[in-house]
């Protein structure tokens, strides 16, 4: 049915397989769909929530030659094969009743399929779309690595385990919160759409994150009502969406906050992992104690325990003593690259707001813990 | 009418009679009181049909003198105490001089005594309270006093006495108490002439173990406490075996048992933590208070007390219960310290014992660690052939009492294996119990900590939830929330517990509102605190079908082996159960 080189197999199977659970109450979610046709192998995985499709071209200048069949084959287990098989050997995919036989080289595998009639490929809406916008890879994928983090995991409410995508003429916004720290990215996108928004579950942005590339290419973002699709080319990722309303972020997001200072964030950071160590293991406080040029961080566990550390900063406002959940701290000082990071604060009862040099379009916002 | 007329002794004494023997066991209780009294260390009791008939205690202490023989069956006489300010200071368990009377009153008496320095006893009979004769007789040294046909002339009295095996449990259970009183002292039962009990002198944990072993088969706690003039020591059972009546309760006060409400409410108040509602703790307590601290003459029977300082009383036995209960796994497991370092200083083959005692009394892991059926082929520590290459190291260290996490079944329960088996967790009432502990010791020393909320959350509130929140803003934020009424009836919720900063805030708030309602608005005692942390742990605990990683349910496991009253949820539900290798191995029929 089909003949291909192990190599050429390996990539796409591994970028669909990522969602398949390892342990499904339906046995056909652990396989994968094989649709072969003589110019084509299109393979889908899914969870019945999401679904991935990856596509490789045959031809018979590669060495790849193909028969019309379709059928379903354990993911795991392929993944396994391919991985253990020899660099660049043939294979040769044969078909009967209920089993594949593989043969590559002196290797032969039988496996068991199952019918692939029965795989519940997910219905696509009708396509009445309702936007459809498109954006570099590349800046996708750096945009969802800011926020991403900051995304609930399983919370009651159940919108705040996913992204919002919010999109407005030509800017897409990107906000993710756990109701107790946010964060908020945009950025540029091609032509002028009309508002519209909708949010992308938690288990999808991570697949999406894997799935794109560092290296140009164009990713087409589509919604329908309930469904959004995310077209990279060769692959193809179709989610559900998450329901609800997201939080008025935009409300949240302080605009005026005056004490305003800058820290280098590698120094911050470290400062932090150390003093990290000797946090409340459950309720994870640290205290900022902000005086002329000075910071002072301090935590201490149930034990009694204490860690404190000092750095000089460029602060002169007045003194200042502020609790954190130093997660949301070290979450935010390790998704972000630049040298330094700008911190404003309100009082001491109000939101902190980092932001870093050089990208206006990202926000931090975290809550204070009253220690 | 009739006239006023003083009535005739015999009569008085029958109705005092009615207050002091009211069955057979009342009877066999003040001579067994007398016997301790007078200093015996060896003590026999014979009874034969329930004590219908026959009632003998026999025993070896100081004796009564012939010349003394008829005045100690006569009403009001003691040697016990002389004046009202003795009264005060009651060192005996007798003192008001009317129990034999009493008793001679209604049977057939014989009391054989013999002082030490008399060649032979005395024997005096009285049939009724009428004393027939003193004659001597031989005996041993000590007093005998028998008591015949019990009720023979006051029918009406008679016709109560329940069957002779109703009759003969009274009198088991009062020879129970005695003996649990005093285990220094041995003790003898026959019914009928078959011997049912024989209890040479021992100590406490002996004693105890010979009268209530069943009861307290699966673990009991030792308990030990001392203040400059009370002293407290017994046996408490482990809450997962708590009884469904309060039957297995013994306290004692100077040796004496008592039922007293300060006493049960304190223990009660310890237990509220750990043990699940509507059972009742098994207990074997003996509290040793200076004489003038109790007064012991407020009933009849002598059941009851009345301690002069009862708050501090109460908090003694509160406190030391607490901390009994609350020592963790990991402490009740191991040996102690010093236990420890006696196992390190002796050779290796006797560490066993060294720690056995520990693990016996101790909660259900009572199990020997070395020790394996012979014949049972298995894998073992030092053996490394195994059957299968891949499967898990064979545990063989007592370094974590709940064992390696293995598995997670019905999203409930986490399966992990320790060194004595198989032990399986309830994972959300372990949790609750770890969030509440947590939020107790945090409230204890500086503060629940709030976690301000970014996105605040709203809702409707009952009108009585409005007044509660309104009127305990205090409260409410000493428990770590930040809440605001916004008119006309919406609490908006602007910041929560940190520990339950992942929990739904609305219905934790409702919750906690409901909670103090409940208890009244105002005036938080810290036992209502107790449960107001208690409701909100049960928001912070894993809810059931959250799949856990196996790093997860170590780190559970790991928590509740160092978290004081782990082995019980809030509501006193047991959080985990051992299945032994031993009990795995008879479901399989191994070794058989
Ligand atoms: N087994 C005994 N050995 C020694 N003396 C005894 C014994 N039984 C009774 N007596 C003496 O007889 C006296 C009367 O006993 P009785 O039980 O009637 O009164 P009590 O023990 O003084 O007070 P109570 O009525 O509170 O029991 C005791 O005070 C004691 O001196
Ligand atoms: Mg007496």
């Amino acid at each position: 049915m089909l003949t291909i080189n192990a190599d050429t197999l390996l990539k796409p199977l591994q970028s669909v397989t990522g969602i398949v659970e390892r342990r499904h109450t339906l046995p056909i979610l652990s396989n994968v769909l094989w649709q072969i046709t003589p110019t084509r192998l299109v393979m889908t995985a899914t969870d019945l929530e999401i679904q991935i499709q990856s596509s490789i071209e045959l031809s018979t200048s590669s060495g790849s030659q193909a028969s019309t069949t379709e059928t379903t084959l354990p993911a795991r287990k392929m993944i396994d094969i391919l991985r253990t098989l020899p660099d660049g050997i043939e294979m040769q995919f044969q078909r009967s009743e209920n089993t594949v036989k593989i043969r590559a080289g002196k290797t032969k595998f039988n496996l068991q399929t199952l019918s692939a009639s029965d795989y519940p490929i997910m219905a696509e809406e009708a396509k009445q779309t309702t936007l459809s916008i498109t954006v570099d890879q590349e800046i996708l994928k750096k945009k969802l690595l800011q926020v991403q983090y900051a995304m609930a995991t399983q919370d009651i409410r159940y919108y705040l385990n996913g992204l919002l995508i919010q999109v407005k003429q030509n800017n897409m916004e990107l906000v993710a919160t756990d109701g107790h720290r946010l964060a908020y990215t945009d950025c540029e996108i091609e032509g002028d759409h009309p508002s519209g928004q909708f949010i992308i579950p938690r288990k999808a942005i991570i697949e999406l994150i894997k799935l794109l590339d560092d290296a140009e290419g164009k990713i087409r973002i589509e919604k329908t009502e309930n469904q959004a699709s995310f077209d990279l080319g060769k692959i193809r990722l179709i989610t559900k969406l998450v329901e609800g309303t997201f939080p008025d972020y935009q409300r949240v997001i302080p605009k005026d906050y005056e004490k305003n200072f800058a820290i280098p964030r590698q120094k911050l950071l470290n400062a932090l992992q150390r003093a990290a160590i000797l946090a409340n293991e459950k309720f994870r406080g640290v205290r900022w104690v902000l005086g002329d040029k000075l910071l002072r961080l301090a935590c201490t566990n149930a034990e009694q325990e204490e860690a404190e550390e000092e750095m000089e900063i460029d602060y002169h406002h007045e003194a200042m003593d502020i609790g954190f959940n130093i997660n949301y701290l070290l979450d935010v000082l390790t998704n972000t690259k630049t040298e330094n990071v700008n911190c404003a604060l309100g009082d001491e009862n109000s939101s902190m707001l980092i932001t870093v040099p050089n990208d206006e379009a990202f926000k931090y916002v975290v809550m204070p813990m009253k220690i | 009418m009739n006239d006023i007329r003083t009535l005739p002794d015999s009569v008085v004494n029958q109705i005092a009679a009615g207050e002091v023997v009211e069955r057979p066991a009342a009877a066999l209780k003040e001579a067994l009181e007398n016997s301790l009294d007078s200093g015996s260390t060896d003590i026999r009791v014979s009874i034969e049909d329930g004590g219908k008939k026959i009632i003998r205690v026999q025993d070896n202490g100081s004796g009564i003198h012939k010349t003394q023989l008829s005045l100690a069956i006569s009403r009001h006489a003691t040697s016990k105490i002389n004046s009202s300010e003795d009264l005060t200071n009651i060192r005996t368990l007798g003192f008001r001089g009317e129990a034999l009377s009493s008793i001679a009153a209604v049977s057939k008496l014989s009391v054989i005594s013999r002082l030490v320095e008399m060649e032979h006893g005395w024997c005096l009979k009285s049939t009724g309270g009428v004393v027939s004769d003193v004659v001597p007789c031989a005996s041993r040294v000590g007093t005998e006093v028998c008591i015949e046909d019990i009720y023979f002339n006051t029918p009406a009295r008679k016709k109560f006495l329940r069957s002779s095996t109703t009759e003969l449990a009274h009198c088991e259970e009062i020879f129970k108490r005695i003996a649990l009183s005093r285990p220094k002292i041995s003790f003898s039962f026959k019914h009928n002439e078959k011997q049912k009990w024989d209890l040479q002198h021992s100590d406490q944990d002996t004693r105890i173990n010979e009268i209530l072993g069943s009861t307290f088969l699966s673990g009991k706690i030792p308990i030990q406490a001392n203040t400059e003039n009370a002293l407290i020591s017994g046996a408490i059972s482990v809450p997962n075996i708590s009884s469904s009546n309060r039957e297995k309760q013994y306290f004692f006060v100077n040796g004496r048992f008592v039922r007293d409400k300060v006493v049960t409410h304190a223990i009660r108040q310890a237990y509220q933590d750990v043990l699940y509602q509507s059972r009742h703790p098994m207990y074997v307590i003996s509290l040793e208070i200076e004489p003038k601290l109790v007064d012991v003459n407020v009933h009849p029977a002598k059941t009851e007390v009345r301690f002069t300082e009862p708050r501090a009383v109460h908090q003694f036995i509160t406190k030391t219960l607490e901390l009994a209960l609350a020592r963790p796994i990991n402490a009740e497991l191991r040996p102690l310290a010093s236990e420890l370092l006696m196992e390190k200083i002796r050779p290796t083959f006797d560490s066993f014992n060294g720690s056995q005692q520990i693990i016996n009394t101790q909660n259900t892991l009572k199990f020997g660690r070395h020790i394996r059926d012979k014949n049972v082929a298995r894998p073992q520590t030092g053996n490394n052939i195994t059957a299968n290459d891949a499967s898990p190291n064979i545990i063989s260290s007592d370094d974590n009492p709940l064992g390696i996490a293995i598995a997670q079944i019905g999203g409930i329960y986490i399966l992990s294996e320790n060194i004595h088996g198989l032990i399986i967790v309830d994972m959300h009432a372990a949790h609750e119990r770890l969030v509440y502990e947590d939020l107790k010791r945090a409230s204890n020393s500086d503060g629940i900590k709030s976690q301000k909320l970014l996105i605040t959350e709203s809702f409707q509130a009952t009108e009585l939830q409005l007044d509660v929140a309104s009127n305990n803003k205090e409260t409410l934020e000493t428990l770590g929330f930040a809440i605001s009424l916004v008119p006309p009836d919406a609490i908006l919720i602007r910041g929560v517990p940190a520990f339950l900063k992942d929990a739904n805030a609305t219905n934790l708030v409702i919750d906690t509102l409901d909670e103090i309602s409940r208890n009244g608005v105002s005036n938080i005692s810290s036992e209502l605190h107790n449960d107001l942390l208690s409701t909100m742990a049960c928001h912070g605990a894993v809810r059931a079908n959250r799949r856990l990683t196996i790093p997860e349910m170590n780190a559970l496991l790991r928590r509740m082996e160092i978290t004081p009253r782990a082995n019980q949820c809030n509501h006193g539900r047991p959080t985990w159960h051992q299945i032994t290798i031993e009990a795995l191995d008879k479901i399989f029929m191994r070794g058989q």
